[in-house]
This record gives C-alpha cells, sequence and structure tokens, in this order.
C-alpha cells in the first residue's frame, strides 16, 4: 500500500515542468502508470506567468507585462500485455497577453501527445535498491498553430513539429520515503511553413533531452516533494530564398515543489508549484512560474 | 514528526540549492543604438564590396543607400513601434530617391528563428516611407531586414540591422 501511494505521486506532479518554454510550450514528459494499477486518468489544470526573458548570450531581462497560459490537460495511460502500457495527453490551452496595445485572449488544443511504455525493470520483489523502471516511446503531433506560423504569439500554443522521443523513468521508494528519475531524448522533425506573413522555407528543428530527479516524503496519506529537471533543445534553423538563418540553443531548468493527496485506493489530488528562474544556467529561452492542480483516478489491477 | 519534517525541509533545500541560477540582470541599450550588419557578412564566399562609410545599409542591386530613424520607439509589448525610411544614392545623401523596386521591411528573430507580424508601410514623399506597426514580439536581439521586392512579392536582396528590444 505504501509502495503504491509513493509510486503514483512520483509523477503526478511532475507532468507540467516542461509545459513553460519559449513561444508555445516544450516536449511533454508522457503520464506513465508507475504504480501497480491497470489504468489512470488524470486531469490538470495549470496557470503560468511568463516571467523572464533570457537572451542567447545570457543575459536575463525581466519581463514586465503580462503573458499567461492556461492549460487543461487530459491523460490517460492503460496496461496491456501485462507490462506494456499505451497512453495519450491531450492538452488545452488559453494564452492571454497585450499586444502591441491590443487584448490578446485565445484558446483552443495544444500539441497532442501518444506514448507506449515497457516495464523493464519490474520490482516484483521490492528489492532494496533495485529501482523500478519503465522506458518508453513517444509521438508529438503538432495539432496546435506554432509561433511560426502566427503573427500573434497569444495563438501560439505548440512547438508545430512532429517528434518522436525515448525515455525512461526510474522510481524506487524506501518506508516513507521515494525518489525517482527520468531521462529522454527526441528529434523534431523540419516542417515547411508557407505563410508570407511570418516565413516561408523548411523550420528545421533538431534533437532535444531533459533529465529529472526528484524525491519525496510521505506523511500517512499525504505527500510533499519537489522535483529538478533540466531541458535542451538544438537550434532552429529557417532555411528561406536560398539562405539559412541560424537559431540558437535553449535550455533552462524547472524547480517544482509539489503537495499531494490519496484519498483512497482510485483518487489523487496534487498541488505543485514550478519555477523556471531558480535554477540552471538558461539561455535564449522564457521562464515562467507555473501553479498546477491535478486531479488523478486510478483503476486497480 | 518534526525530526522527519526537518529531514524532508533538509532535503528540499539540498535539492533546491543544487545549481542555483546565476541571474544576469544587465540594461540593454535602447532600440535606437543599434549595431549595424553590413551586406555580404554573413556569407564569406561573397566578399563584401567596399561599403561607402556614410551608407551603413546598402543595396547593391540598385546602388542605393537606405537609412531608418526611429519616430517612436518600441518601449514595451503593449505598444508597437514607428520608423521613417529614406533611400539615396551615395553622391547625393540630401537628395531623396525612389528605388526602382518596391521597399519591404520584415522584422526577424534568428536566435528562435520566427518572425512578427508584418509591418505597414506608406510612402509620404519621393524616397521617403514611414513604417508603422512595427512590433517585437517578445524581448531579444531581433533583425530588421530592408528588402527590394519583385513583382510578386519576393525580395531580391535583402539587408539588415541588428537591434535588441526590451522593455522599459
Amino acid at each position: 500500500m505504501r509502495i503504491n501511494f509513493a509510486l503514483i505521486f512520483l509523477l503526478l506532479s511532475a507532468q507540467h515542468v516542461r509545459a513553460a518554454s519559449c513561444c508555445g510550450g516544450g516536449f511533454a514528459l508522457p503520464s506513465l502508470i508507475t504504480g501497480d494499477d491497470k489504468a489512470q486518468v488524470t486531469t490538470s489544470i495549470s496557470q503560468s506567468q511568463v516571467d523572464t526573458d533570457v537572451y542567447s548570450n545570457g543575459i536575463w531581462q525581466k519581463r514586465n507585462s503580462d503573458d499567461t497560459t492556461q492549460t487543461y490537460k487530459l491523460d490517460y495511460a492503460h496496461i496491456f500485455a501485462d507490462r506494456f502500457q499505451y497512453g495519450f495527453s491531450l492538452p488545452i490551452q488559453t494564452r492571454q497577453n497585450n499586444a502591441g496595445g491590443t487584448a490578446n485572449k485565445e484558446s483552443g488544443l495544444g500539441d497532442i501527445s501518444t506514448q507506449l511504455g515497457y516495464e523493464y525493470l519490474p520490482d516484483w520483489d521490492y528489492n532494496p535498491w533495485r529501482p523500478k523502471g519503465i522506458g518508453f516511446i513517444s509521438l508529438t503531433l503538432p495539432t496546435a498553430p506554432s509561433i511560426y506560423e502566427v503573427t500573434n504569439s497569444a495563438e501560439s500554443r505548440g512547438r508545430g513539429f512532429f517528434a518522436i522521443g525515448a525515455g525512461t523513468v526510474l522510481t524506487k521508494s524506501w518506508l516513507n520515503w521515494d525518489a525517482n528519475a527520468n531521462f529522454e531524448v527526441h528529434h523534431s522533425f523540419t516542417k515547411v511553413v508557407n505563410n508570407p506573413q511570418t516565413v516561408s522555407g523548411n523550420i528545421v528543428p533538431g534533437n532535444g533531452a531533459s533529465f529529472g530527479f526528484g524525491g519525496g516524503y510521505s506523511f500517512g496519506d499525504t505527500r510533499i516533494g519537489s522535483s529538478l529537471s533540466w531541458t535542451y533543445e538544438d537550434p532552429v534553423n529557417v532555411e528561406s530564398n536560398g539562405s539559412t538563418s541560424n537559431g540558437s540553443p535553449e535550455k533552462y531548468a524547472t524547480g517544482t515543489l509539489s503537495l499531494s493527496q490519496m484519498f483512497n485506493q482510485d483518487w489523487a489530488a496534487s498541488l505543485s508549484y514550478s519555477d523556471q528562474t531558480l535554477f540552471g544556467d538558461p539561455s535564449n529561452t522564457v521562464l515562467s512560474k507555473s501553479l498546477a492542480l491535478s486531479l488523478q483516478k486510478r483503476w486497480q489491477r | 514528526m518534526m525530526t522527519r519534517a526537518l529531514s524532508v525541509l533538509s532535503f528540499g533545500l539540498f535539492v533546491f540549492t543544487l545549481g542555483c541560477a546565476k541571474p544576469n540582470y544587465q540594461k540593454i541599450d535602447p532600440p535606437n543604438q543599434t549595431q549595424v550588419t553590413k551586406p555580404g557578412d554573413e556569407n564569406p564566399n561573397h566578399p563584401t564590396p567596399p561599403t561607402p562609410p556614410s551608407c551603413a545599409l546598402f543595396f547593391k542591386t540598385e546602388q542605393i543607400c537606405v537609412q531608418y530613424k526611429w519616430t517612436k520607439p518600441q518601449t514595451s509589448l503593449e505598444n508597437m513601434g514607428e520608423f521613417d525610411l529614406s533611400f539615396y544614392k551615395l553622391e547625393t545623401p540630401d537628395l531623396k530617391v525612389d528605388p526602382g523596386l518596391k521597399p519591404g521591411v520584415k522584422l526577424w528573430m534568428q536566435v528562435h528563428g520566427h518572425g512578427s507580424r508584418p509591418v505597414v508601410i506608406t510612402k509620404t514623399d519621393t524616397g521617403l516611407y514611414h513604417v508603422s506597426k512595427v512590433f517585437f514580439s517578445m524581448p531579444g536581439v531581433w533583425q530588421i531586414q530592408f528588402q527590394l521586392l519583385n513583382s510578386s512579392g519576393q525580395p531580391l536582396e535583402e539587408i539588415s540591422d541588428e537591434v535588441t528590444f526590451h522593455e522599459n
């Protein structure tokens, strides 16, 4: 019961940490079943506020104007064939800013992602040190308008690229303590944009990666936790009219504090605060602060 | 219970002090103090021809200089900027002349690989244009790309100036 409880919460509060970045969102860590359940649905709402712009030369500039994003997200994961699982993530975003003296508020679908996971390192015998390991591959679909296609940044709700990724999540708990780590790499594919008002040509992204770890402590049915993750994206280059505009790499780190509560075997909730201004050596990015509330329903095996 | 709570707090403090960010806030020059990218700088296979000293932005195809002057710099993300554009021959800088091709202006954020909304260009006199709705959609380094467009609106030549926009 206690092991279940800890593992359930490990990623419940970590699903939002990749959401805030330049121009409409980053690569999402998939929602995986890390406990002993058969299926889970997580609904979440998060509010994110742009705090600081960091230039490619590392100089920070505090953002004075409002630029907020509300994200409603539905994550689903289901076990099949004993150790395999599949799932998807469906975000709905509302972006709000006051660009150029005009109040803008745009809502719509974000980038949908799907994943296939496999529990390659089971923890059937509750080994004191060996973690439980789940590997995954994920596919992100560019279902949202990106900054390359719109003239109003409030309309940009996604990165704009097909992306395929692979990674792993490792979890472990000892009595009331738990720890987790995750690592993923992804590749985003070239996109052709033909918009005379923004850009006409090939938008060429590259590879990206993220690494994170965290831990927590459970008091009965309540858990407090913290996590830290680092994210890197290759430069986005633009090939247009026979010339290439070379971008700069983007990197940032996200720290998260979370408070989670399990109501019974099937229901849990989590409140988390994420801040991208506190850690790492960010470059060429937009740093945000966000608050998220998640509610999770699980079905046991 | 208190000991455990203190342990959790200590762990959190450890995690949160690991790799703390070191913000480097610096004052940035206002947008009308610019660095100039000279034509040809970006392509080593096509060396830049000698640029006339008083003509930093030079269209080779028409042998014509272009100069811009902010009349209303953008000061925040909640307003837009405006500038005047003038074309002249190097030998006669006081005499404004119309370019043979239609002029265009595009805002481009190279580090992120995206642009901004289109500007509005209005001809005010011979060789003089007013450019309005100049909107840098996020703080950072931007290129103002000055273009000469063909009849289908495609740029035949493009030169750029680099500005750093930040909110005051």
